[in-house]
């Protein structure tokens, strides 16, 4: 296990439920954690409210619901993505973040037994045996963020590299890939990178920059992974087309042909957020509201964007290219038909039988 | 300012903590002093109930020579209008950035205006106004005066506009769909404004 240097500090105390000490992946944390303060409570709200922030570590064991869908938005086509709580919470700190509107609970959550989740992935892809299953762990943290201390994910990924039709999905704005990259059976497991616009890079807090995430992209091809890019939020702002390609040049360099998958989202936001959400310049644009009741840029706006996106991707990479979040009516002005009628999309938005 | 001195000010003579349990939560007399600390204008358009103290906190950046040119042109709005377009005027200053003097040239291109209102929003939400303006060029002369009605989705966002009409006889009907046919054969660009 490597430990990030980026780690080093950022953290100032411990807690741990009791059936959480023995576990594997604590353990491997203590070598890091070690010198830090570390307290044993039955539950979350045995924190005390002063440690109640990003600087404390609350680690404990699975959660109840081990798998869950991917909720999606009201009135918008989901991608039927399914979701694992490893990491919850983050201090990447990037400005647009819609977790402050979910997330009530500072400490970042290690959820650091994963048999549970990893057999519940196991029993649905054998009750799914003729669909794909696109599973994640970035819904509610950084996939990859703590994952040199915890190493959780090299268990998902030996885990479940023996089924085909599981493509175990780790979202990232770190370069945190080393550390995975001797895994020797790494089955479809596939790790994804957030990018945007390399003049957006003050608004992604502690991430890494564009170009190095690429690089890690590169390092994790090269071992052996697929590789995903999502461009969300997409945020318009004067020279957006020309710092966009920027990017895009940047994954020219990749071999194109590992990359799995390429979503796009334009920023988005529910309207109790809007006053927590930092202040600033790219939020003074035209936003409406939709019908999940989410603030948008104006439709044809989004159009526009999403249209120049995959005409220039095209020219990159035959990777399918779907819309996060989108509405019908988009889709339909984007692609002509909604994604269960386009044949490159079709895996990915079908449904699993869930239960 | 301490509580106390607040309370010594005022002639209420409780000790502190007893005040503040009865009275005020922390985040109570946090909201006070924020109160206490707006500059006399933004105050006394909060105690006259003419503004939110929330908004008032959020505009102090608006300079109070812009203020008083552009709050008597809105004096006419209901409490929720005043505070949707005093938060639309801070929006245009910091999207635009502008300095104190541009500030003031704003409001008072605003508080000249015969449309205050349309003004701000105008310059808050371009493409969206020019999409409702693009719709309107395109409807009206087709279905005015025809008893006929066109909607487009609320803010353009979907992809299915509105039609209604009534009619109470067959060549009442034959007329408006007669109107209808018209201005689908002349041919218009109403579905470009969706996509």
């Amino acid at each position: 296990m490597i430990s990030s240097p980026s780690l080093d500090n950022r953290f100032f105390q411990v807690y741990v439920t009791p059936e959480a000490i023995d576990l594997p992946a604590f353990q491997r944390a203590l070598r890091c954690l070690g010198n830090l303060p570390i307290t044993s409570v039955d539950t979350p709200e045995g924190v005390p409210l002063e440690h109640r922030n990003e600087r404390t570590l609350f680690v404990t064991s699975s959660r109840g619901q081990t798998v869950g869908e991917c909720p999606g938005s009201r009135g918008h086509i989901c991608c039927n993505y399914l979701t694992v709580d490893l990491y919850l919470g983050c201090t990447v700190g990037c400005t647009y973040c819609i977790m402050k509107s979910y997330l009530n609970y500072s400490p970042l959550t290690v959820y650091a037994d994963p048999q549970p989740s990893i057999q519940r992935i196991r029993s649905l892809a054998l009750k799914n045996p003729h669909r794909i299953l696109r599973v994640g762990t970035g819904e509610t943290g950084d996939s990859l963020l703590l994952d040199p201390l915890f190493d959780l994910s090299r268990e998902f990924i030996e885990g479940l590299s023996d089924l085909e039709n599981v493509r175990f999905e780790m979202k990232t704005k770190t370069t945190h890939v080393d550390h995975l990259l001797d895994i020797p059976r790494k089955g479809h497991s596939v790790i994804a990178f957030s990018l945007n616009a390399p003049d957006l890079q003050e608004e992604e807090g502690n991430s890494a920059p564009i170009a190095e995430r690429i690089a890690a992209a590169s390092r994790a091809s090269r071992a052996g992974y697929g590789v995903a890019f999502h461009f969300d939020p997409i945020i318009r702002f004067p020279g957006w087309k020309e710092s966009y390609t920027e990017t895009l040049n940047l994954i020219r360099t990749l071999p194109v042909d590992k990359i799995a998958w390429i979503s796009l989202g334009t920023i988005r936001y529910p309207p109790a957020l809007r006053d927590r959400l930092e202040d600033r310049r790219y939020l003074y644009d035209e936003f409406v509201p939709c019908r999940d009741g989410k603030y948008r840029y104006l439709q044809k706006t989004r159009v526009e964007i999403y249209r120049w996106f995959i005409s220039n991707l095209s020219q990159i990479t035959r990777a399918p290219v779907y819309l996060c979040m989108e509405s019908a009516a988009v889709w339909k002005a984007v692609y002509g038909a909604p994604p269960l009628k386009i044949g490159f999309l079709r895996d990915i938005f079908t449904r699993i039988k869930f239960e | 300012m301490r509580l106390s001195g607040f309370l010594e000010a005022e002639g209420i003579f409780l000790e502190e903590e007893e005040i503040r349990k009865y009275i005020f939560s922390d985040g109570g007399w946090q909201r006070v002093e924020k109160f206490r600390a707006l500059p006399p204008l933004l105050r006394s358009l909060v105690e006259e109930k003419k503004l939110d103290a929330k908004t008032a906190e959020k505009i102090q950046e608006i300079p109070e020579e812009a203020l008083q040119i552009l709050l008597p042109a809105l004096e006419s709005l209901s409490y929720s209008e005043h505070r949707i377009y005093v938060r639309m005027f801070l929006e245009l200053v910091k999207r635009e950035n502008l300095n104190k003097a541009d500030c003031i040239a704003l409001a008072e291109r605003i508080g000249t205006s015969q449309d205050p209102t349309g003004e701000i929003r105008k310059m808050r939400y371009p493409e969206l106004t020019g999409l409702e303006n693009r719709f309107k060029q395109i409807v009206e002369p087709a279905i005015k005066g025809t008893g006929i009605r066109i909607a487009p989705p609320p803010h353009f966002e979907g992809s299915r506009f509105t039609l209604e009409f009534q009619f109470e006889s067959p060549e009442q009907l034959n007329r408006k769909v007669f109107t209808l046919q018209q201005f689908i054969e002349k041919g218009n660009d109403l579905f470009s404004l969706l996509r």
